[in-house]
Protein backbone atom coordinates (compact mmCIF):
# COMPACT_ATOMS: atom_id res chain seq x y z
CA UNK A 1 0.00 0.00 0.00
CA UNK A 2 0.76 3.66 -0.35
CA UNK A 3 2.57 5.39 2.39
CA UNK A 4 0.13 7.96 4.05
CA UNK A 5 0.76 11.57 2.83
CA UNK A 6 2.64 14.01 5.22
CA UNK A 7 -0.84 16.24 5.36
CA UNK A 8 -2.81 13.48 5.63
CA UNK A 9 -0.97 12.25 8.59
CA UNK A 10 -1.09 15.64 10.31
CA UNK A 11 -4.46 15.62 9.83
CA UNK A 12 -4.83 12.71 11.52
CA UNK A 13 -2.76 13.36 14.53
CA UNK A 14 -4.76 16.63 14.91
CA UNK A 15 -7.71 14.41 15.32
CA UNK A 16 -6.22 12.25 17.50
CA UNK A 17 -5.42 14.86 20.03
CA UNK A 18 -8.93 16.63 19.67
CA UNK A 19 -10.42 13.97 20.61
CA UNK A 20 -8.30 12.80 23.27
CA UNK A 21 -8.59 15.98 24.96
CA UNK A 22 -12.58 16.15 24.47
CA UNK A 23 -12.90 12.94 26.38
CA UNK A 24 -11.24 13.22 29.05
CA UNK A 25 -13.71 16.14 29.44
CA UNK A 26 -17.12 14.33 29.02
CA UNK A 27 -19.74 13.71 32.08
CA UNK A 28 -23.20 13.90 30.26
CA UNK A 29 -23.11 10.99 28.25
CA UNK A 30 -23.63 8.08 28.94
CA UNK A 31 -20.42 6.03 26.92
CA UNK A 32 -17.64 4.17 29.70
CA UNK A 33 -14.41 4.70 28.34
CA UNK A 34 -12.86 2.47 30.54
CA UNK A 35 -12.27 -0.54 27.86
CA UNK A 36 -9.10 -1.63 26.19
CA UNK A 37 -10.02 -3.92 23.14
CA UNK A 38 -6.49 -4.20 21.98
CA UNK A 39 -6.54 -7.96 21.58
CA UNK A 40 -9.14 -7.52 18.88
CA UNK A 41 -7.21 -5.04 16.67
CA UNK A 42 -5.90 -7.52 14.54
CA UNK A 43 -9.85 -8.85 13.23
CA UNK A 44 -9.40 -5.20 11.54
CA UNK A 45 -7.52 -6.89 8.58
CA UNK A 46 -10.26 -8.90 7.18
CA UNK A 47 -13.79 -7.21 5.56
CA UNK A 48 -15.94 -9.01 7.89
CA UNK A 49 -19.59 -8.76 7.80
CA UNK A 50 -22.58 -10.12 9.49
CA UNK A 51 -24.95 -9.88 6.97
CA UNK A 52 -28.19 -11.67 7.29
CA UNK A 53 -29.92 -13.11 10.49
CA UNK A 54 -27.21 -14.50 13.02
CA UNK A 55 -29.13 -17.91 13.55
CA UNK A 56 -28.77 -18.68 10.43
CA UNK A 57 -26.65 -19.57 7.70
CA UNK A 58 -24.92 -17.61 5.28
CA UNK A 59 -22.34 -17.51 2.14
CA UNK A 60 -20.66 -14.85 3.18
CA UNK A 61 -18.80 -17.06 5.45
CA UNK A 62 -16.40 -14.28 6.60
CA UNK A 63 -18.77 -12.99 9.45
CA UNK A 64 -18.67 -13.74 13.65
CA UNK A 65 -22.00 -15.04 13.47
CA UNK A 66 -21.19 -17.55 16.10
CA UNK A 67 -19.90 -14.89 18.67
CA UNK A 68 -22.77 -12.78 17.64
CA UNK A 69 -25.69 -15.49 19.10
CA UNK A 70 -23.25 -15.96 22.68
CA UNK A 71 -23.47 -12.39 22.87
CA UNK A 72 -27.11 -12.22 22.49
CA UNK A 73 -27.56 -15.69 24.61
CA UNK A 74 -25.60 -13.07 27.37
CA UNK A 75 -28.22 -10.45 27.13
CA UNK A 76 -31.39 -12.60 26.65
CA UNK A 77 -30.36 -14.39 30.02
CA UNK A 78 -30.01 -10.63 31.69
CA UNK A 79 -33.06 -9.72 30.64
CA UNK A 80 -34.98 -12.87 31.73
CA UNK A 81 -35.77 -14.43 27.98
CA UNK A 82 -35.69 -18.00 27.78
CA UNK A 83 -33.16 -19.60 25.58
CA UNK A 84 -35.68 -21.40 23.27
CA UNK A 85 -37.90 -18.01 23.05
CA UNK A 86 -34.72 -15.85 22.36
CA UNK A 87 -34.08 -14.11 18.74
CA UNK A 88 -32.11 -11.06 18.37
CA UNK A 89 -29.31 -9.40 16.95
CA UNK A 90 -26.32 -6.89 17.43
CA UNK A 91 -27.63 -3.53 15.65
CA UNK A 92 -26.63 -0.36 15.26
CA UNK A 93 -27.46 1.46 18.46
CA UNK A 94 -30.26 2.26 20.30
CA UNK A 95 -32.31 3.74 17.65
CA UNK A 96 -31.90 0.77 15.15
CA UNK A 97 -33.19 -1.22 18.32
CA UNK A 98 -36.23 0.73 18.87
CA UNK A 99 -36.75 0.72 15.24
CA UNK A 100 -36.77 -2.57 14.98
CA UNK A 101 -39.16 -3.65 17.91
CA UNK A 102 -41.37 -0.71 16.41
CA UNK A 103 -41.68 -2.68 12.80
CA UNK A 104 -42.19 -6.06 14.93
CA UNK A 105 -45.15 -4.24 16.32
CA UNK A 106 -46.42 -2.77 13.49
CA UNK A 107 -46.26 -6.10 11.43
CA UNK A 108 -48.15 -7.42 14.14
CA UNK A 109 -50.91 -4.74 15.35
CA UNK A 110 -50.62 -2.58 11.95
CA UNK A 111 -54.06 -0.59 12.95
CA UNK A 112 -52.34 0.25 16.30
CA UNK A 113 -51.62 3.21 18.02
CA UNK A 114 -47.96 4.05 19.85
CA UNK A 115 -48.44 5.76 23.20
CA UNK A 116 -44.92 6.87 24.36
CA UNK A 117 -44.06 9.53 27.14
CA UNK A 118 -42.76 13.04 26.24
CA UNK A 119 -38.68 11.98 28.25
CA UNK A 120 -38.89 9.20 25.57
CA UNK A 121 -35.81 9.61 23.11
CA UNK A 122 -36.04 12.30 20.31
CA UNK A 123 -35.31 8.80 17.78
CA UNK A 124 -38.69 7.34 19.16
CA UNK A 125 -40.41 10.07 16.74
CA UNK A 126 -38.12 9.63 13.79
CA UNK A 127 -38.93 6.29 13.52
CA UNK A 128 -42.83 6.35 13.96
CA UNK A 129 -42.61 8.94 10.93
CA UNK A 130 -40.50 6.43 8.94
CA UNK A 131 -43.19 3.48 9.98
CA UNK A 132 -45.74 5.62 9.24
CA UNK A 133 -47.44 4.19 12.36
CA UNK A 134 -50.09 6.25 14.28
CA UNK A 135 -48.69 7.82 17.47
CA UNK A 136 -49.64 9.41 21.10
CA UNK A 137 -47.95 11.05 23.08
CA UNK A 138 -48.40 11.17 26.71
CA UNK A 139 -47.35 13.55 29.11
CA UNK A 140 -44.30 12.56 32.16
CA UNK A 141 -44.15 12.89 35.52
CA UNK A 142 -41.97 15.59 37.39
CA UNK A 143 -39.58 12.46 37.47
CA UNK A 144 -39.29 11.65 33.76
CA UNK A 145 -42.01 8.13 34.46
CA UNK A 146 -44.80 8.48 31.99
CA UNK A 147 -47.90 9.94 33.42
CA UNK A 148 -49.98 6.93 34.26
CA UNK A 149 -53.44 8.19 34.67
CA UNK A 150 -53.09 9.65 31.36
CA UNK A 151 -52.00 6.71 29.55
CA UNK A 152 -54.73 5.27 30.72
CA UNK A 153 -57.29 7.79 30.41
CA UNK A 154 -55.79 8.17 26.32
CA UNK A 155 -56.34 4.40 25.98
CA UNK A 156 -59.72 4.18 27.13
CA UNK A 157 -60.58 6.21 24.70
CA UNK A 158 -59.03 4.73 21.77
CA UNK A 159 -60.05 0.93 23.45
CA UNK A 160 -61.20 -0.56 20.37
CA UNK A 161 -57.56 -0.22 18.61
CA UNK A 162 -54.54 -2.80 19.73
CA UNK A 163 -51.79 -0.66 22.17
CA UNK A 164 -48.19 -0.52 21.67
CA UNK A 165 -46.71 0.97 24.37
CA UNK A 166 -42.68 2.26 23.85
CA UNK A 167 -41.90 2.00 27.66
CA UNK A 168 -38.34 3.23 29.03
CA UNK A 169 -36.67 1.75 31.01
CA UNK A 170 -34.44 4.73 32.04
CA UNK A 171 -35.25 8.03 29.97
CA UNK A 172 -32.27 9.67 28.42
CA UNK A 173 -32.35 12.98 30.40
CA UNK A 174 -33.61 11.69 33.92
CA UNK A 175 -33.00 7.85 33.73
CA UNK A 176 -36.64 7.10 34.81
CA UNK A 177 -38.08 3.90 34.41
CA UNK A 178 -41.93 3.20 33.43
CA UNK A 179 -43.34 0.89 35.61
CA UNK A 180 -43.60 -2.18 33.15
CA UNK A 181 -46.54 -3.59 36.03
CA UNK A 182 -48.80 -0.42 36.27
CA UNK A 183 -48.65 -0.24 32.61
CA UNK A 184 -49.82 -3.96 32.18
CA UNK A 185 -52.41 -3.64 35.04
CA UNK A 186 -53.45 -0.92 32.57
CA UNK A 187 -53.81 -2.58 29.60
CA UNK A 188 -55.09 -5.32 31.91
CA UNK A 189 -58.04 -3.11 33.63
CA UNK A 190 -59.42 -2.10 30.01
CA UNK A 191 -59.17 -5.24 28.46
CA UNK A 192 -57.29 -4.33 25.60
CA UNK A 193 -57.03 -8.02 23.89
CA UNK A 194 -53.84 -7.14 21.59
CA UNK A 195 -50.75 -5.35 22.51
CA UNK A 196 -47.57 -5.35 22.60
CA UNK A 197 -44.37 -3.26 24.56
CA UNK A 198 -41.41 -2.55 23.56
CA UNK A 199 -38.69 -1.36 26.20
CA UNK A 200 -35.90 1.11 25.13
CA UNK A 201 -33.36 0.14 27.71
CA UNK A 202 -30.49 1.95 26.09
CA UNK A 203 -28.48 2.75 29.15
CA UNK A 204 -30.29 0.39 32.40
CA UNK A 205 -30.51 -2.66 30.46
CA UNK A 206 -27.16 -3.06 31.66
CA UNK A 207 -27.49 -2.06 35.30
CA UNK A 208 -30.77 -3.23 36.45
CA UNK A 209 -29.80 -6.71 35.96
CA UNK A 210 -26.71 -6.03 38.36
CA UNK A 211 -29.04 -4.10 40.99
CA UNK A 212 -29.96 -5.48 44.57
CA UNK A 213 -33.66 -4.15 43.85
CA UNK A 214 -34.03 -3.89 40.37
CA UNK A 215 -37.76 -2.30 39.05
CA UNK A 216 -39.38 -4.62 36.43
CA UNK A 217 -37.40 -4.38 33.21
CA UNK A 218 -37.36 -7.79 31.11
CA UNK A 219 -39.84 -10.23 29.54
CA UNK A 220 -40.54 -11.64 32.83
CA UNK A 221 -42.29 -7.95 33.33
CA UNK A 222 -44.65 -8.54 30.38
CA UNK A 223 -42.26 -6.86 27.25
CA UNK A 224 -42.13 -8.64 23.63
CA UNK A 225 -39.21 -6.64 22.53
CA UNK A 226 -36.04 -5.04 24.28
CA UNK A 227 -33.31 -2.34 22.97
CA UNK A 228 -29.89 -2.11 24.72
CA UNK A 229 -26.84 -0.12 23.59
CA UNK A 230 -23.17 -1.59 23.77
CA UNK A 231 -21.50 1.77 23.72
CA UNK A 232 -23.11 2.95 26.72
CA UNK A 233 -22.66 1.05 29.90
CA UNK A 234 -20.54 -1.58 28.57
CA UNK A 235 -18.19 0.24 26.38
CA UNK A 236 -16.71 0.22 23.09
CA UNK A 237 -15.22 2.81 20.94
CA UNK A 238 -17.95 2.00 18.03
CA UNK A 239 -21.32 2.30 18.67
CA UNK A 240 -23.53 -0.80 18.89
CA UNK A 241 -27.00 -2.28 20.78
CA UNK A 242 -28.53 -5.51 20.73
CA UNK A 243 -32.45 -5.95 20.14
CA UNK A 244 -34.15 -9.28 21.41
CA UNK A 245 -37.47 -10.35 20.88
CA UNK A 246 -39.25 -13.19 20.65
CA UNK A 247 -38.39 -16.23 18.17
CA UNK A 248 -42.24 -16.97 17.37
CA UNK A 249 -42.18 -13.76 16.73
CA UNK A 250 -39.83 -13.16 14.03
CA UNK A 251 -41.12 -15.22 11.03
CA UNK A 252 -43.70 -11.85 10.28
CA UNK A 253 -40.66 -10.49 9.03
CA UNK A 254 -38.58 -12.94 7.16
CA UNK A 255 -38.26 -13.29 4.59
CA UNK A 256 -35.16 -15.38 2.31
CA UNK A 257 -32.77 -13.57 0.33
CA UNK A 258 -30.71 -15.83 -2.75
CA UNK A 259 -27.69 -13.45 -3.23
CA UNK A 260 -26.26 -13.85 0.19
CA UNK A 261 -27.91 -16.94 1.16
CA UNK A 262 -29.15 -15.38 4.37
CA UNK A 263 -32.91 -14.69 5.79
CA UNK A 264 -33.52 -11.00 5.63
CA UNK A 265 -34.70 -10.54 9.10
CA UNK A 266 -32.72 -7.69 9.90
CA UNK A 267 -33.16 -4.02 9.47
CA UNK A 268 -29.73 -3.15 7.81
CA UNK A 269 -28.69 -5.90 5.51
CA UNK A 270 -24.65 -5.60 6.03
CA UNK A 271 -24.04 -5.34 9.58
CA UNK A 272 -21.21 -4.65 11.52
CA UNK A 273 -19.03 -8.10 12.70
CA UNK A 274 -16.66 -6.41 15.09
CA UNK A 275 -19.01 -4.85 17.41
CA UNK A 276 -20.53 -8.64 18.51
CA UNK A 277 -16.82 -9.29 19.03
CA UNK A 278 -15.89 -6.27 21.25
CA UNK A 279 -19.28 -7.27 23.45
CA UNK A 280 -18.62 -10.45 23.68
CA UNK A 281 -14.98 -9.92 24.93
CA UNK A 282 -16.03 -7.31 27.57
CA UNK A 283 -18.58 -10.02 29.05
CA UNK A 284 -15.51 -12.61 28.68
CA UNK A 285 -12.94 -10.39 30.37
CA UNK A 286 -14.91 -8.46 32.76
CA UNK A 287 -17.70 -11.37 33.58
CA UNK A 288 -20.98 -10.57 34.84
CA UNK A 289 -19.69 -10.35 38.31
CA UNK A 290 -17.33 -7.82 37.19
CA UNK A 291 -19.99 -6.13 35.93
CA UNK A 292 -21.70 -6.48 38.96
CA UNK A 293 -18.90 -4.23 40.47
CA UNK A 294 -18.88 -1.71 37.60
CA UNK A 295 -22.59 -0.95 38.02
CA UNK A 296 -22.17 -0.74 41.96
CA UNK A 297 -19.35 1.69 41.67
CA UNK A 298 -20.98 3.95 39.33
CA UNK A 299 -24.45 4.09 41.23
CA UNK A 300 -22.17 5.21 44.77
CA UNK A 301 -20.59 7.91 42.50
CA UNK A 302 -23.85 9.28 41.57
CA UNK A 303 -24.82 9.21 45.06
CA UNK A 304 -21.58 11.28 45.37
CA UNK A 305 -22.50 13.34 43.08
CA UNK A 306 -25.69 14.11 44.18
CA UNK A 307 -24.37 14.69 47.74
CA UNK A 308 -21.87 17.29 46.49
CA UNK A 309 -23.95 18.92 44.67
CA UNK A 310 -26.51 19.92 46.62
CA UNK A 311 -24.01 20.74 49.56
CA UNK A 312 -22.61 23.13 47.36
CA UNK A 313 -26.27 24.86 46.86
CA UNK A 314 -27.23 23.18 43.91
CA UNK A 315 -29.83 21.19 43.60
CA UNK A 316 -29.49 17.49 42.17
CA UNK A 317 -31.47 14.47 42.55
CA UNK A 318 -31.61 10.76 40.63
CA UNK A 319 -33.68 8.16 40.15
CA UNK A 320 -33.39 4.77 41.95
CA UNK A 321 -31.20 2.91 40.40
CA UNK A 322 -30.09 5.63 37.99
CA UNK A 323 -26.71 6.59 37.48
CA UNK A 324 -27.80 9.71 35.77
CA UNK A 325 -27.65 12.73 38.09
CA UNK A 326 -29.98 15.92 37.40
CA UNK A 327 -29.23 19.20 38.48
CA UNK A 328 -29.37 22.86 37.84
CA UNK A 329 -28.70 24.18 34.89
CA UNK A 330 -25.07 26.12 35.23
CA UNK A 331 -23.73 28.62 32.66
CA UNK A 332 -23.72 27.44 28.98
CA UNK A 333 -19.79 27.71 29.18
CA UNK A 334 -19.55 25.25 32.15
CA UNK A 335 -21.98 22.95 29.98
CA UNK A 336 -20.12 23.08 27.00
CA UNK A 337 -16.71 22.29 28.91
CA UNK A 338 -17.56 19.40 30.46
CA UNK A 339 -19.97 18.61 28.08
CA UNK A 340 -23.34 17.94 30.27
CA UNK A 341 -26.37 17.11 28.49
CA UNK A 342 -28.86 20.09 29.09
CA UNK A 343 -32.18 20.24 28.72
CA UNK A 344 -34.50 23.57 29.62
CA UNK A 345 -33.31 24.66 33.23
CA UNK A 346 -31.40 21.61 34.12
CA UNK A 347 -28.66 19.38 32.90
CA UNK A 348 -26.74 16.12 33.47
CA UNK A 349 -23.99 14.23 34.24
CA UNK A 350 -23.85 10.34 33.94
CA UNK A 351 -21.19 8.61 36.52
CA UNK A 352 -19.87 6.20 34.05
CA UNK A 353 -16.74 4.69 35.61
CA UNK A 354 -14.77 7.14 33.76
CA UNK A 355 -16.61 10.16 35.24
CA UNK A 356 -14.40 10.29 38.39
CA UNK A 357 -15.08 12.16 42.19
CA UNK A 358 -11.80 14.15 41.00
CA UNK A 359 -13.86 15.01 37.73
CA UNK A 360 -17.30 16.07 39.73
CA UNK A 361 -15.97 17.82 41.83
CA UNK A 362 -14.38 19.90 39.52
CA UNK A 363 -17.56 20.05 37.24
CA UNK A 364 -18.91 21.32 40.59
CA UNK A 365 -16.94 24.18 41.61
CA UNK A 366 -17.22 25.28 37.82
CA UNK A 367 -20.84 25.35 38.28
CA UNK A 368 -20.56 27.05 41.81
CA UNK A 369 -18.55 29.71 40.06
CA UNK A 370 -20.42 30.21 36.54
CA UNK A 371 -24.27 29.38 37.40
CA UNK A 372 -26.80 30.06 34.69
CA UNK A 373 -28.02 33.90 34.43
CA UNK B 1 -48.90 29.74 1.24
CA UNK B 2 -47.56 27.30 4.01
CA UNK B 3 -47.28 28.17 7.95
CA UNK B 4 -44.66 27.74 10.12
CA UNK B 5 -45.35 27.61 14.17
CA UNK B 6 -42.33 28.09 16.11
CA UNK B 7 -42.12 27.82 20.03
CA UNK B 8 -40.19 30.46 21.46
CA UNK B 9 -39.05 31.98 24.32
CA UNK B 10 -40.56 35.37 25.75
CA UNK B 11 -37.62 37.37 24.63
CA UNK B 12 -36.42 40.77 22.98
CA UNK B 13 -35.27 39.94 20.07
CA UNK B 14 -37.00 36.60 18.73
CA UNK B 15 -38.55 38.23 15.84
CA UNK B 16 -35.73 40.27 14.65
CA UNK B 17 -33.67 36.63 15.04
CA UNK B 18 -36.11 35.10 13.52
CA UNK B 19 -36.34 37.01 10.10
CA UNK B 20 -32.98 37.63 10.22
CA UNK B 21 -32.47 33.93 9.26
CA UNK B 22 -34.51 34.01 6.79
CA UNK B 23 -33.67 37.19 5.32
CA UNK B 24 -30.04 35.68 5.23
CA UNK B 25 -30.82 32.63 2.91
CA UNK B 26 -33.39 34.66 0.63
CA UNK B 27 -36.53 33.31 1.82
CA UNK B 28 -39.87 35.85 1.50
CA UNK B 29 -42.10 35.90 4.57
CA UNK B 30 -45.79 36.50 3.42
CA UNK B 31 -46.91 37.16 6.92
CA UNK B 32 -45.20 37.04 10.71
CA UNK B 33 -47.34 37.27 14.31
CA UNK B 34 -46.57 36.40 17.16
CA UNK B 35 -48.57 35.64 20.65
CA UNK B 36 -46.80 35.44 23.67
CA UNK B 37 -47.47 34.85 27.56
CA UNK B 38 -44.88 35.64 30.44
CA UNK B 39 -41.93 33.27 29.73
CA UNK B 40 -43.09 31.69 25.87
CA UNK B 41 -44.29 32.35 22.89
CA UNK B 42 -45.52 31.53 19.58
CA UNK B 43 -44.22 32.89 16.16
CA UNK B 44 -46.27 31.88 13.28
CA UNK B 45 -44.49 32.73 9.81
CA UNK B 46 -45.71 31.89 6.31
CA UNK B 47 -43.90 31.68 3.07
CA UNK B 48 -44.60 31.05 -0.03
CA UNK B 49 -45.13 26.82 -0.73
CA UNK B 50 -41.64 26.39 -2.42
CA UNK B 51 -39.68 28.06 0.66
CA UNK B 52 -41.45 26.16 3.16
CA UNK B 53 -39.31 23.40 3.78
CA UNK B 54 -36.05 25.54 3.48
CA UNK B 55 -37.40 27.85 5.96
CA UNK B 56 -38.62 25.26 8.21
CA UNK B 57 -34.42 23.88 7.83
CA UNK B 58 -33.30 26.98 8.51
CA UNK B 59 -35.72 27.57 11.72
CA UNK B 60 -35.01 24.30 12.95
CA UNK B 61 -30.68 24.12 12.69
CA UNK B 62 -30.86 27.77 14.51
CA UNK B 63 -32.07 26.03 17.62
CA UNK B 64 -35.86 26.95 17.21
CA UNK B 65 -38.49 24.11 18.01
CA UNK B 66 -40.51 24.45 14.40
CA UNK B 67 -43.41 22.45 13.10
CA UNK B 68 -44.82 22.80 9.68
CA UNK B 69 -47.94 23.35 9.11
CA UNK B 70 -49.19 19.89 8.24
CA UNK B 71 -49.68 19.71 11.74
CA UNK B 72 -52.62 21.79 14.19
CA UNK B 73 -50.99 23.70 17.50
CA UNK B 74 -52.95 23.85 20.22
CA UNK B 75 -52.50 25.03 24.00
CA UNK B 76 -54.29 23.09 26.72
CA UNK B 77 -54.55 23.35 30.77
CA UNK B 78 -51.43 20.73 31.81
CA UNK B 79 -53.35 18.62 33.69
CA UNK B 80 -54.29 14.91 33.87
CA UNK B 81 -56.26 13.94 31.02
CA UNK B 82 -56.55 16.92 29.21
CA UNK B 83 -54.88 15.53 25.92
CA UNK B 84 -56.99 12.61 26.60
CA UNK B 85 -60.51 14.93 26.50
CA UNK B 86 -58.73 15.86 22.80
CA UNK B 87 -58.32 12.14 21.96
CA UNK B 88 -61.60 11.65 22.08
CA UNK B 89 -63.25 14.69 20.62
CA UNK B 90 -61.29 13.05 17.38
CA UNK B 91 -62.34 9.74 17.72
CA UNK B 92 -66.51 10.98 18.65
CA UNK B 93 -65.89 12.51 14.99
CA UNK B 94 -64.33 9.19 13.82
CA UNK B 95 -60.86 11.30 13.20
CA UNK B 96 -57.66 9.46 13.32
CA UNK B 97 -55.01 10.77 15.28
CA UNK B 98 -51.88 9.80 12.80
CA UNK B 99 -49.23 11.52 15.73
CA UNK B 100 -50.13 13.50 18.63
CA UNK B 101 -46.83 15.13 20.82
CA UNK B 102 -47.10 17.46 23.13
CA UNK B 103 -44.22 20.43 22.05
CA UNK B 104 -43.93 22.36 25.28
CA UNK B 105 -45.27 22.40 29.20
CA UNK B 106 -45.01 25.57 30.69
CA UNK B 107 -46.94 28.07 32.90
CA UNK B 108 -49.63 25.74 33.46
CA UNK B 109 -50.34 25.39 29.68
CA UNK B 110 -49.58 22.53 27.34
CA UNK B 111 -48.52 23.02 23.71
CA UNK B 112 -49.19 20.12 21.08
CA UNK B 113 -49.37 19.64 17.75
CA UNK B 114 -51.76 17.24 15.96
CA UNK B 115 -51.61 15.65 12.74
CA UNK B 116 -55.04 13.82 11.44
CA UNK B 117 -56.12 12.03 8.58
CA UNK B 118 -58.91 14.59 7.77
CA UNK B 119 -57.20 18.15 8.21
CA UNK B 120 -59.48 20.42 8.03
CA UNK B 121 -62.03 18.23 9.88
CA UNK B 122 -59.60 18.21 12.92
CA UNK B 123 -58.79 22.15 12.66
CA UNK B 124 -62.65 22.60 13.03
CA UNK B 125 -62.74 20.24 16.03
CA UNK B 126 -60.16 22.16 17.64
CA UNK B 127 -60.91 25.41 16.81
CA UNK B 128 -61.45 27.04 19.97
CA UNK B 129 -58.27 25.34 21.07
CA UNK B 130 -55.89 26.60 18.13
CA UNK B 131 -52.52 28.64 18.21
CA UNK B 132 -52.43 30.97 15.71
CA UNK B 133 -53.13 34.71 15.19
CA UNK B 134 -54.03 34.96 11.70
Amino acid sequence: MPETPPQTQKQIDDLFDELKALSDAQLGYPTNQCFDYSSLFRFLEFSINNVGDPFHDSLYRVNSHEIEREVIATFANLMRLSPDETWGYVTSGGTEGNMYGLYMAREMFPEAVVYFSQDTHYSVRKNLRVLNYRNIMIRSLDNGEIDYEDLRETIRINRHLPVVVMANIGTTMKGAVDDLDKIRDIIEELAISSSYIHADAALSGMILPFVDDPQPYGFDAGIDSIAISGHKMMGSPLPSGVVLTKSDYVGRVARSIEYVGAMDTTLSGSRNAITPLMLWYAFKQQGLEGFRNIVHESLETAEYAVGKFNEHGIPAWRNKNSITVVFRRPADEVVRKWQMAPYENFAHIITVPNVTRDKIDAAIADCVAHPRN
Amino acid sequence: MQRIIVNVKNEVGVLADLTALLADQGINIVGIDAEGSDESGVVVISTEDADHHGALLVIANAGYKAISDESLVIRLRDEPGALAKIADRFRRNNINILSLHIVNRTEGFTTVSISADDFETARNLVKDQLVETS
